[in-house]
């Protein structure tokens, strides 16, 4: 028997790399230039975000609809205490208010994902790059927002979603990063800035609490179809969602295996947690997620089942073999990873042992070896 | 139904590479013509996420390496780290080689102008137009009289109804004179809005509405090429099965009870991940198709690779017998109207009736069968020292009508041939009733599945 082989993470040189300083800026350096960790690419003003409220979960309402019920406007001063929020409900006997928990002004730049900001005063800040690699470009100030493009090494792998808008930033996990996660788990001063791996599942209350806790992106093994669909931008690409959905979502999402419960695979989790606090890239138009490693040019890859993707390739068709990291793509265990113990020639099954020590006999045509 | 098509200068191997939605499958046929001996190789593998078709050749030369390997069968020759073709003009020698080889792209991905250098060949759209040559030409190469190809697929679901027309046709009337076709088509996209509504009633495993839904999408965006999960086969026997029930025509109404000797075949890159029997229940209870009928299902893609080399004229000549691009399959018998009365009671007795090898003594080499209403049985016809020829008598018990057979006497009779490796015999009441959820489903749905044992 014969399996496909399709490498979870694939090593690449120059992979675009997005810094973005959302305020007026001055961009401290131009395309062909060298970056380093440390050097300033961006100096202007920007303000602080103090407090991100989810103000669908606050006043019980979608994304599209919070506009409705807020008492302020962009850039309005708010002191604490002040209502941002009313919503009347129970036939006009209640009303849901939403305060304001800190002093500063009302920004709606993500009102449309239900989300409401409280940004302290503009200060003077700078922006340092945290990889190294070659401007590629700068691209013109869009919504108050400039960007510079970095050439950068990494590895890349082609997650099942990416939904959002491109971002950049550390990463961090939320305890190990693979398993079932509640709101309680968030810590905000982790999440801030960052971008969460928030384990094998993702649902709506959880996904509020990071965005709540200023994190900006996150990633997830699954997620429940339902749910994305309640917050997501569906299109119909590649046949994997039945239809078009669009909604600005508060923060990208990154859903590595499929619809549903599902840990993250082996290989990438591997990879995320030898560079928890590391820099990643978010590419939702490439449908990509890029983890900054420079390391891996000089072939001294911290994950030993990578792939060198600008080296000569691994075979697309490998025989299974003991050891081997597969994924399983079959029910019981959709989308789980695991290492070959046996493989059963004569009854064309193969048995792979998960991550929680658990054996099953998967079908070949079932698994995808990914290590 | 022996057929060939070997013309006298025929070529002693062929490989056939069919690109479909998501999977690749190879079939090499080898043929000894000096002592008659053929076998066929097939194997089917999942295309990866970023397969690209144009340069189909990075990918296919691994994988016709590695089957090579394990078919005992050298189809690549590998010089400093570069596949090339092992392409053979003249006699082979044991083991190596190809003779002639055919590369078939699925319209959904298919592109102008793609070519293999290591097939030698440019690849064939297998698009509406070839599909239907193909499907005329197996119409006559079978004799049927009738033929329904189903072809489930992971977009669509599609139906021919192939008629042969009665008045008597001419030698050189083309296929539209004599043969009528009737399309349907179900998308699949209709289904997956709510496939927790939709699927529902004919679903026989219990599910969460939205473990369903999640199970849905993951199964058709990654479309496995197999599965050894009972989840997934009832997911898509269901899928099958609510595509199907919304084809309504009269010739359907027919097929099995007005005609003389149908066809019908099932094929499509869902069939290797359904399996024979939850591909024939699906299809046979989607269609609500009774009376007497052949069935052939194609886990392999054989049939596709046939129509798509019988559709292009001139290619006959590099073609196998017809029995190799079409796979041994089964004879079915349902009640019409179904059996009155209490389920669990005697539906007939009967014999299969051998036609022995060497002398033609039937009585000596027959076989009892008998089945309960209510039941599906399976028979098998190749048994040890019987020749795979001969035919089925039954006699029906009160109240239970078996359509389009011959009468003779107090017994129905239907003949078989060695094309033919089973007798499925289906006693359950008509209109087979499913619903109204899973959990009604699933007792019924299960014993169904098991008394088809067509495995």
């Amino acid at each position: 028997m014969f399996v496909l082989r399709d490498k979870a993470l694939k090593f690449k040189k120059d992979q675009d790399f997005r810094m973005s300083f959302l305020g007026e800026a001055v961009c401290a350096v131009k395309p062909g230039d060298k970056v380093q960790p440390g050097k300033t690419v961006f100096e202007g003003m920007e303000s602080e975000v103090l407090e991100s409220m989810h103000l669908c979960k606050e006043l019980g309402v979608r994304p599209e609809e919070v506009g409705k019920y807020l008492l302020k406007g962009d850039g309005e001063i708010l002191d604490k205490g002040d209502e941002i929020a009313v919503r009347t409900v129970s036939m006009g006997m209640a009303e849901r208010v939403v305060k304001a928990e800190n002093e500063g002004r009302v920004s709606l730049q993500r009102v449309d994902s239900g989300v409401v900001d409280i940004i302290g005063p503009a200060s003077e800040k700078s922006v340092v790059a945290q990889v190294s690699g070659k401007v590629k470009s700068v691209l013109p100030s869009k919504r108050m927002q400039r960007e510079v493009v970095i050439s950068v090494p990494g590895y890349v792998s082609k997650p099942f979603v990416c939904a959002g808008e491109n971002v950049s930033g550390g990463l961090v996990l939320i305890k190990d990063g693979n398993s079932v996660y509640r709101v309680r788990d968030i810590d905000e001063n982790e999440c801030k800035g960052r971008i969460v791996v928030a384990g094998r599942s993702l649902n709506l209350k959880l996904y509020e609490a990071i965005v709540e806790a200023g994190a900006v992106g996150v990633i997830v093994g699954g997620m429940s179809r339902a749910d994305f669909m309640e917050l997501g931008k569906l299109s119909n690409k590649k046949g994997k969602y039945e239809e078009a959905v669009d909604k600005n979502m508060a923060i990208p999402v990154v859903i590595t295996e499929g619809w549903g419960t599902i840990p993250v695979n082996q290989v990438l989790m591997e990879k995320l947690r030898d560079d928890e606090g590391g820099q990643a890239y978010i590419n939702s138009e490439e449908n990509e997620l890029l983890i900054y490693d420079d390391g891996g040019l000089s072939g001294s890859a911290s994950s030993g089942s990578v792939s060198d993707g600008d080296d000569e390739e691994d075979a697309d068709v490998c025989e299974p073999i003991s050891g081997m990291v597969v994924q399983i793509w079959d029910m019981p265990y959709w989308g789980y990873s695991g290492e070959i113990v046996n493989v059963m020639g004569d009854e064309e099954l193969v048995q792979v042992k998960l991550g929680s020590g658990e054996k099953v006999l998967v079908k070949p045509g079932g698994l995808v070896v990914i290590g | 139904m022996s057929i060939s098509l070997i013309e006298e200068n025929f070529k002693r191997s062929h490989l056939t590479v069919i690109v479909g939605d998501g999977r690749m499958s190879c079939i090499l046929f080898v043929v000894d013509y000096e002592n008659g001996a053929s076998f066929k190789e097939t194997y089917k593998i999942k295309l990866p996420e970023n397969f690209d078709v144009s340069s189909i050749d990075d990918f296919l030369g691994e994988v016709l390496e590695q089957f090579g390997e394990e078919v005992g069968w050298k189809l690549i020759d590998k010089r400093a780290g570069i596949s090339l073709p092992l392409r053979i003009n003249d006699k082979l020698e044991d083991g190596e080689g190809i003779n002639s080889s055919s590369l078939i792209v699925c319209s959904n991905i298919y592109e102008e102008g793609i070519k293999s250098l290591l097939l030698g060949v440019e690849a064939t759209e297998l698009d509406r137009n070839l599909q239907l040559k193909g499907y005329t030409r197996y119409l006559d190469l079978l004799s049927a009289s009738d033929m329904i190809f189903v072809n489930l697929g992971w977009e669509k679901v599609k139906v021919y109804v192939l008629t042969r027309k009665s008045s008597p046709a001419r030698k050189d009337d083309s296929d539209k004179e004599r043969v009528e076709i009737e399309e349907f088509e179900v998308d699949s996209h209709s289904l997956m809005k709510d496939p927790g509504l939709k699927l529902r009633s004919l679903l026989a495993t219990p599910l969460k509405k939205e473990v369903l839904g999640d199970l849905f999408a993951n199964v058709f965006s990654r479309k496995p090429v197999e599965s050894a999960s009972d989840d997934v086969k009832d997911l898509l026997r269901s899928y099958a099965m609510a595509a199907l029930l919304n084809v309504k025509d009269d010739k359907l109404r027919r097929f099995g009870i007005e005609t003389e000797d149908a066809h019908l075949v099932i094929t499509g890159d869902l069939v290797g991940v359904l399996g024979e029997a939850h591909a024939v229940l699906g299809v046979v209870d989607g269609l609500q198709l009774k009376g007497r009928y052949r069935i052939a299902v194609d886990s392999e893609g054989e049939i596709f690779a046939g129509a798509a080399v019988l559709g292009k004229e001139k290619d006959l000549g590099t073609v196998l017998p017809v029995t190799d691009i079409y796979p041994r399959g089964y004879m079915y018998l349902s009640t019409e109207k179904g059996a009155s009365g209490k389920e669990g009671k005697r539906a007939f007795t009967g014999k299969i009736l051998f036609k022995g090898t060497e002398k033609t003594n039937w009585d000596d080499t027959e076989s009892l069968i008998v089945a309960q209403t209510g039941q599906i049985r399976t028979f098998d016809f190749k048994e040890e020292n019987r020749s795979g020829v001969g035919m089925v008598t039954i006699k029906p018990e009160k109240g239970v009508y078996f359509p389009n057979m011959r009468k003779e006497g107090d017994s129905l009779v239907g003949g078989f041939d060695e094309n033919l490796k089973k007798l499925v015999v289906d006693c359950r009441k008509v209109p087979v009733v499913y619903g109204p959820d899973a959990n009604a489903n699933h007792p019924r749905v299960s014993e169904w599945l098991h008394q088809l044992d067509l495995g």
